[in-house]
């Protein structure tokens, strides 16, 4: 009897031709598939980067998740948005308003601490045609204003009683002096929008259903949301044209897939450079990277209202346990700057000379590195022998989780055990807004809103902020602080602000409610030969930043 | 035998006809019964997930304000009209019923990150999800069954076990990993494909789409290729294999014809597990070659707690694995006749 085994085992030539049959069928199925995946395919050089006087490739990180920035507020957003919607005024390099290419102003007056008269120039056109008008300009600011937008700029005009608009007039009536609003018109919640268009388009105005028009130097011409934005020249546009008839945004969100689209020409540049990996970009071939000053921070809120936290002693004890230079080498390889306090000094050198600065700052307390000091400060405390805490840590921020986990390893050192507890962002960010359950120490990570001395005090110190729906996470309550950040927002003399900034310093730096550890940098990547004439400042997104790109 | 199965009996034959016609009749009746049946308990299961897909995204902690805001701080005069543009003031009873009566009239709200209507952001990135995982499950089974098969055929030789090494090594290979590989070699390196990006056009979308769905493919066709041949082992042991072959039918026929089609139960019900694996599991691809699919678009919702978007992401990927549940059961019934002949007989 033959069994299963032996008819397995024997050589028939029926068998081998059933094998055979098999191997071709599966090679003609591997080459199907191959012929069918490399169809079309050209060359890795056809597929290289346009030519300067045709298409611009320049590619994001994050999918812009609407056309209007009411809904998608970020600096990827508003490198787009600057090149199709005209500023009410034009940011120069630090954020100062200015009359330029870019803005809807012709001058602008504060006829009264609370009054600001904008005149809109004349002869200017959205990109169908019609004219842009005053009531356009008024209704740009209005509409972030309007609950029933929802805006998330909302809170830029919190302090606005009106917004009306008289001939080509437009004015702004405040509650109170607020110099720092000078610069609201040149930021993101400044950008100019048409109403009729608005109106027109209704719930669907900013999707890819309802692309906004604009005054800039490009129009929208296709949204595919998570897959690009494509702008083109607007036939009505007065001002200097780019070389770029069609510029493309594609959204690449994985950094080495980015890296290779841009060293094999496929794109032009990209500002989506992460801190952490501006030396692995340096390094690559084929490509040039360059840095700029953002004038953001990364570092911690401590709660000064939550138990051992309410310990100045605990809170030192943590500030002289970090390695700042350490973290700034690992985060940024040395390409940020180490903060003593807030604001980063970027916002204070164009207001005050370097001595008067550099004196001032000998009075603020800083905490270099030093276990021995750390732990000192800890035996002075409640809480000498240490004790546990959790530290929420945003997922999907690198950034985030590393600047904590070196906080926590430093920290043990001297018995305090910080646990790192990864939350989902938005969920992270409501412990925040809610200030509850539990704030003790937040990571965060701020990009600045204004050049103004006393932006980022405001936000972060004013009592008023220690309260659901705001960013004072640490809880921070100190009366004369307070009367400085009022003095130095009403103020309109911004020498003065930036001298009580410095005194919110030195305050500051021995209450410990923040450790600012560093001011991160902002990077840019584009193909050979290419580069950026002048530095870009921290809001070059908020202008027309095509003018400093020098193409070969 | 119970009530319920009686009401299934196929009618009874017209007198006269042959027997072989009776039983084709009765299994064509039992399917499209067993068809209408199944997508008839659609509808409590689709209100089962509804109810479960809203009841998870307001359970979980982190509001939708929170993710409207992304780390902008916020007056309560500004929290507030977020909370009444989205009617989160109402109970959740009161929020449940708005957006179900809106899902039962085709509007299943819209995004709070992108303002956009949930059909529409879907619909956009449908295409590129359906094309990418028809093609990579074709890929896979195009492939996974003849080196399945032909790894069978020789067990224990050289060619089996390097078809076995080669599908583990696909099969173990993270996707993105393999993603990333190919990017690198056949994207960067050879120039052939494009990097990023789904293609506007239908040959620019092929060129695009490619080699995601060859990664794809490739990842699944270890999966395909090892039960096939597992399967077709099994076969093999079979006294009717043997008896076939007694008969001097050739080898190609006993293969094809008889132990492969014997053996693809499994083969089908795999298939049909990586249909609704990579409609979600291809995430890391779509983002490794920055494609706009539904993967990515769920991940990301989920991350940015868009709950308008999960919720109906989640509705409509349960509604997708039910249907496809459904069409392998019918399949089983078209491979293995026993399957319908059973039923359309009991």
């Amino acid at each position: 009897m033959v069994s299963n085994t032996d008819v397995r085992r024997r050589r028939d030539p029926a068998r081998w031709r059933a094998t055979w049959t098999l191997a071709i069928a599966s090679v003609a199925a591997l080459l199907l598939t191959v012929g069918i995946s490399t169809s079309g395919a050209a060359p890795a050089k056809q597929a290289r980067g346009a030519a300067v006087g045709s298409t611009l490739t320049w590619a994001l990180q994050t999918n812009p998740a609407s056309l209007f920035d009411a809904y998608y507020f970020s600096a990827e957003g508003s490198e787009i948005f600057s090149l199709v919607q005209d500023h009410i005024l034009a940011p120069g390099t630090f954020g100062q308003p200015t009359t330029g290419a870019g803005s809807v102003v012709s001058t602008w007056k504060a006829v009264t601490p609370t009054k600001y008269v904008y005149t809109i120039k004349p002869g200017i056109k959205f990109s169908d045609g019609s004219p842009l008008t005053a009531a356009d300009v008024a209704f740009s600011m209005n509409v972030h204003r309007d609950p029933k937008t929802g805006s998330k700029m909302g809170d830029f005009f919190g302090n606005v009683v009106s917004i009306a608009n008289r001939g080509n007039k437009v004015t702004v009536v405040l509650k109170k002096a607020d110099s720092n609003w000078q610069f609201t018109p040149a930021a993101s919640p400044g950008l100019v929008y048409s109403q009729k268009d608005y109106r027109a388009k209704g719930a669907s105005f900013g999707t890819p259903g309802g692309m906004p028009i604009g005054t800039g130097p490009y129009k929208f011409s296709e949204f595919t949301p998570n897959s690009r934005v494509v702008l083109v020249r607007n036939p009505y546009y007065k001002g200097k044209k780019y070389p770029w008839n069609k510029i493309v945004f594609p959204v690449i969100p994985d950094e080495q897939a980015r890296l290779l689209a841009l060293q094999s020409g496929q794109i032009d540049g990209t500002f989506a450079v992460p801190n952490n990996s501006i030396a692995t970009w340096t390094k690559a071939p084929n490509m040039k990277v360059g840095t700029y000053v953002s004038g953001g921070w990364r570092g911690f809120s401590i709660d000064v209202e939550d138990g051992p936290f309410q310990d100045v002693h605990v809170r030192r004890a943590i500030a002289y346990s970090l390695n700042k230079p350490d973290i700034n080498e690992a985060l940024t390889s040395s390409r940020g700057k180490v903060l003593a306090g807030l604001p980063p000094l970027i916002f204070l050198k164009g207001l005050l000379p370097a001595a008067e600065i550099n004196a001032a700052l000998k009075k603020v307390q800083t905490y270099d590195y030093s276990v021995a000091n750390a732990k000192s400060e800890l035996a002075k405390s409640a809480y000498p022998k240490g004790f546990s805490t959790t530290l929420n840590v945003p997922a999907g921020c690198a950034a985030c989780l590393l600047l904590s986990q070196v906080l926590s390893a430093g920290a043990g050192k001297i018995g305090i055990n910080i646990n790192l507890n990864m939350m989902p962002g938005p969920q992270r960010f409501q412990v925040i807004l809610d200030h509850k359950p539990h704030l003790g120490i937040q990571v965060l990570g701020q990009a600045p809103d204004s050049p103004h001395p006393m932006q980022y005090l405001d936000l972060l110190y004013t009592s008023a902020h220690a309260q659901p729906g705001y960013e004072n996470s640490a809880n921070y309550k100190n009366p004369t602080v307070d009367k400085l950040i009022e003095a130095g927002l009403a103020t309109s003399d911004l020498k003065v602000s930036a001298r009580d900034a410095l005194k919110v310093m030195q305050i500051a730096s021995n209450d410990v409610p923040y450790i600012p550890v560093f001011m991160f940098p902002g990077a840019w990547a584009v193909k050979p030969g290419w580069e950026f004439k002048s530095s870009l400042g921290p809001f070059f997104y908020n202008q027309l930043w095509l003018q400093h790109l020098v193409a070969k | 035998m119970t009530a319920g199965l009686a009401t299934d009996a196929p009618e009874p034959p017209p007198t006269g006809a042959a027997p072989e016609q009776v039983l084709v009749n009765g299994r064509r009746e039992w399917l499209t019964r067993y068809i209408r049946r199944r997508l008839l308990i659609l509808i409590p299961l689709a209100f089962i997930v509804t109810v479960a897909a809203f009841g998870l995204t307001h359970v979980a902690p982190g509001g939708p304000v929170a993710a409207l805001l992304q780390d902008q701080a916020a007056s309560p005069e500004t929290i507030q009209a977020i909370k009444e543009k989205y009617r989160l003031n109402d109970s959740v009873p009161q929020q449940y019923w708005t957006w179900i009566s809106g899902v039962a009239h085709g509007d299943f709200g819209r995004s709070i990150i992108t303002n956009d209507s949930v059909l529409n952001e879907i619909g956009r990135r449908m295409d590129v999800t359906l094309t990418l995982n028809v093609a990579g499950i074709a890929i896979a089974i195009l492939l996974g069954i003849p080196l399945g098969v032909l790894a069978a055929l020789r067990r224990g030789r050289a060619l089996d076990r390097l078809l076995v090494t080669v599908s583990v090594l696909f099969m173990s290979t993270p996707a993105f990993a393999l993603g990333l590989f190919a990017l690198y070699i056949f994207g960067f390196k050879l120039g052939m494909f494009p990097l990023y990006g789904p293609g506007s056009w239908v040959i620019s979308r092929v060129h695009h789409l490619a080699l995601p769905a060859l990664v794809l493919g490739l990842h699944g066709m270890g999966f395909e290729m090892r039960l096939t041949r597992a399967a077709m082992l099994e076969q093999f042991e079979q006294d009717y294999i043997a008896f076939a072959r007694a008969r001097g039918l050739s080898s190609v026929h006993v293969t094809v014809r008889y132990a492969l089609r014997n053996a693809l139960i499994p083969v089908v019900t795999a298939a049909g597990l990586l249909f609704t694996g990579l409609l979600t599991g291809s995430v890391l691809v779509e983002t490794v070659f920055s494609l706009p699919g539904l993967g990515t678009l769920l991940v990301n919702s989920v991350i940015a707690g868009d709950f308008p978007m999960i919720q109906g992401l989640l509705v409509i990927i349960a509604v997708w694995v039910i249907l496809i549940n459904i069409a392998v059961d019918v399949l089983y019934a078209f491979i293995d006749p026993r399957v319908g002949f059973a039923k359309a007989t009991s």
